[in-house]
């Protein structure tokens, strides 16, 4: 077991460094360059001189091999370098980002996650029934409506008629008033897919066998389910979710981007324009090392749900 | 032990606006005496694996009359029901879908023990031992998981747990057919040796002649959801009667054999059968056949007897 994890550990740090080569070059493969649009005032363009000079004294003047290596290198001694714009540590702006949209979607999470895992049960268990059909029309709307969409009816609804939440804004820190409305849409349409996929894989799971038998055995119906069905039906759930999860932490651009939510999309997005190639890298590999940290926790516990998947990790 | 009376069931199926109905058992009766093999065949799709749920109610019968041991299984509330379940157990033909995967062999032996509560953990733990070896496998199997297992170790466990229910009565449906003919003679042997050491009463589905000669005092034959024929085993199979009776003895078995429904004649009167039938007349194609007792506990379905 312990030898599986340390195998799956080591196995991310060539990841890592393709998305970082990967990363790397595309950002001078973009047009654009940092020094002019730093430089250029409103007073009009920069003089040569003054571009060159910013140019060497940020490095941008050597290889691109050469820049590479010396961020690695930086990058190593946890020196992610600064912002060409604002001057301050990158590293800074990447975890004030990051804890914003981490508490944004830990709690869409936890609301897709409460909708979801009971309606998908019930939808299975009253399988064909109108309890089903709604859940499956409730799920269908879910995946379909645009985010965008949904946060201004939301804004229209709780904000503007009700008046009961902000309409946007960080609020103090980042408070659960403020949270709701964007954890919410960010919430539905994961809720949406997990409801249907909680619900065909406990449909799955219900037809198998060993529930028939459970049943002949005498078992008690909430036994059925809760045990012997839903521990199955979880395994690809489970899988899902951590999935969600990692786009989540991505940053959804669109949706922090209306409600004014300081989170790591908007970061990464910013930097782009502004071709601050040292917040672009640092983000891009922060945001790669949270996907893939996530994926590993969801295949080791996936071990935990699965005794198959042990086994095959041991030969 | 064990009366079927008259049962039907109709599955629905299709959308909102039009529902199809397709008749899985028509009016099927039978019974099966204490300590009895019973043996059920038929080709795939003739509705012989609905009936042996429906015997065990493990779905709701459309209509009909089922009684166990005196008692009327269908008019028995869920409550009721639950604690006569132990009694009836059912073995499935996939034995790797019969095992929940998450759990051990062990626990899942052990799990009727531990739901007839009262039990310490170092008496379960002997039942299961005792049961694993009944059943022919050896102890350090009970930690396994059924993905560590062939199948036919795997059926092996299906049996020791549905005898660790203690039951009087099991329905075994297809249980060696997923196996390879060396295992499928050993469980079948098994099977045979639990039956007369524990009293069992059994109801053997399978499509194989050979099988069910080997393991049933009784043999009734299903075609198109219909029981045409029913017989003591070694009378039956000498003296069948009944066409479809002789078409599969001259087959010896019913496997790749399945007929499209269109071929079973279903609804508007007339013999199920009369369209594959040889023999058959005018008669059969108008008039439903009625049950006919021709002596020696030998009943057949057909206007020609």
């Amino acid at each position: 077991m312990l030898e599986y994890i340390a195998r799956r550990t080591l196995l991310i740090i060539p990841a890592l460094l393709f998305v970082s080569i990967i990363s790397f070059s595309m950002v001078y493969l973009a047009p654009g360059d940092p020094a002019e649009i730093l430089l250029t005032s409103p007073e009009g363009t920069p003089s040569p001189a003054a571009v060159e000079a910013f140019r060497v004294r940020m490095g941008l003047d050597q290889p691109i091999y050469v820049q590479y290596l010396r961020w690695l290198n930086n990058i190593l001694h946890g020196d992610f370098g600064y912002s060409y714009m604002s001057e301050r540590p990158v590293f800074d702006a990447i975890f004030k980002s990051f804890k914003a949209t981490l508490k944004l979607s830990i709690v869409s999470m936890f609301i897709s996650v409460i909708v979801s895992i009971p309606l998908g049960i019930l939808a299975a268990i009253k399988h064909n029934s109108a309890t089903d059909d709604l859940c499956r029309l409730g799920a269908l709307v879910g995946v379909s409506i645009p985010n965008f969409w949904q946060a201004f009816l939301l804004i229209l609804l709780f904000s503007i008629y009700l008046d009961w939440l902000p309409v946007a804004g960080y609020g103090d820190g980042g408070d659960l008033r403020h949270m709701i409305l964007p954890a919410i849409t960010l919430g539905t349409s994961s809720a949406a897919v997990t409801t249907r996929l909680m619900r065909s894989s406990m449909l799955e799971a219900l037809s198998q066998d060993y529930i028939i038998t459970a049943r002949a055995k005498g078992l008690s119906e909430k036994v059925v389910v809760g045990k012997h069905a839903l521990k199955n039906a979880l395994i690809p759930v489970v899988t899902m979710l951590g999935l969600n999860l990692g786009f989540l932490l991505n940053g959804a651009v669109v949706t922090e981007w209306i409600f004014g939510w300081p989170g790591i999309g908007g970061l990464v997005v910013d930097s782009i324009y502004q071709r601050d190639y040292t917040m672009i890298q640092g983000s891009i590999l922060f945001i790669a090392v949270i996907f893939v940290t996530l994926n590993l926790i969801v295949d080791i516990s996936y071990t935990y749900l699965d005794p198959r998947i042990r086994y095959e990790a041991k030969d | 032990m064990l009366e079927v009376h008259r049962i039907n069931k109709r599955f629905s199926s299709g959308g909102i606006f039009k529902k199809n109905y397709i008749t899985a058992v028509d009016d099927v009766s039978f019974s099966i005496n204490r300590g009895e093999t019973l043996g059920l065949v038929g080709e795939s799709g003739c509705g012989k694996t609905t009936v042996g749920k429906l015997v065990l109610r493990l779905i709701e019968p459309t209509s009909g009359k089922i009684i166990f041991d005196g008692v009327d299984v269908t008019k028995l509330r869920k409550k009721e029901l639950r604690k006569l379940r132990p009694r009836m157990q059912m073995i499935f033909q996939d034995p790797d879908s019969s095992l929940d995967p998450r759990m051990k062999i062990g626990d899942s032996i052990a799990e009727p023990f531990r739901l007839r509560g009262g039990l310490s953990r170092r008496v379960v733990g002997e039942r299961v031992s005792d049961l694993v070896e009944t059943v022919g496998l050896s102890p350090e199997h009970v930690n396994r998981y059924p993905y560590q297992m062939s199948g036919g170790q795997n059926q092996r466990v299906v049996l020791a747990r549905a005898l660790a229910a203690n039951p009087d009565f099991v329905v075994a449906d297809e249980p060696t057919s997923g196996l390879d003919v060396s295992v499928q003679a050993q469980l079948l042997n098994l099977m045979n040796g639990v039956k007369s050491d524990l009293a069992l009463t059994i109801m053997f589905i399978t499509h194989d002649l050979e099988v069910v000669r080997y393991m049933s005092d009784r043999v009734a034959v299903m075609y198109g959801g219909k029981i045409l024929e029913v017989g003591d085993t070694e009378y039956l199979f000498d003296h069948a009667e009944h066409p479809y009776t002789r078409e599969l003895l001259a087959q010896q078995s019913a496997e790749d054999y399945y007929v499209p429904e269109d071929d079973v004649n279903n609804g508007d009167g007339g013999c199920v059968f009369c369209s594959r039938c040889p023999f058959a007349e005018e008669v059969c194609k108008n008039k439903e056949p009625v049950m006919v007792n021709i002596g020696r506990d030998h009943q057949v379905l057909c206007h020609r007897v």
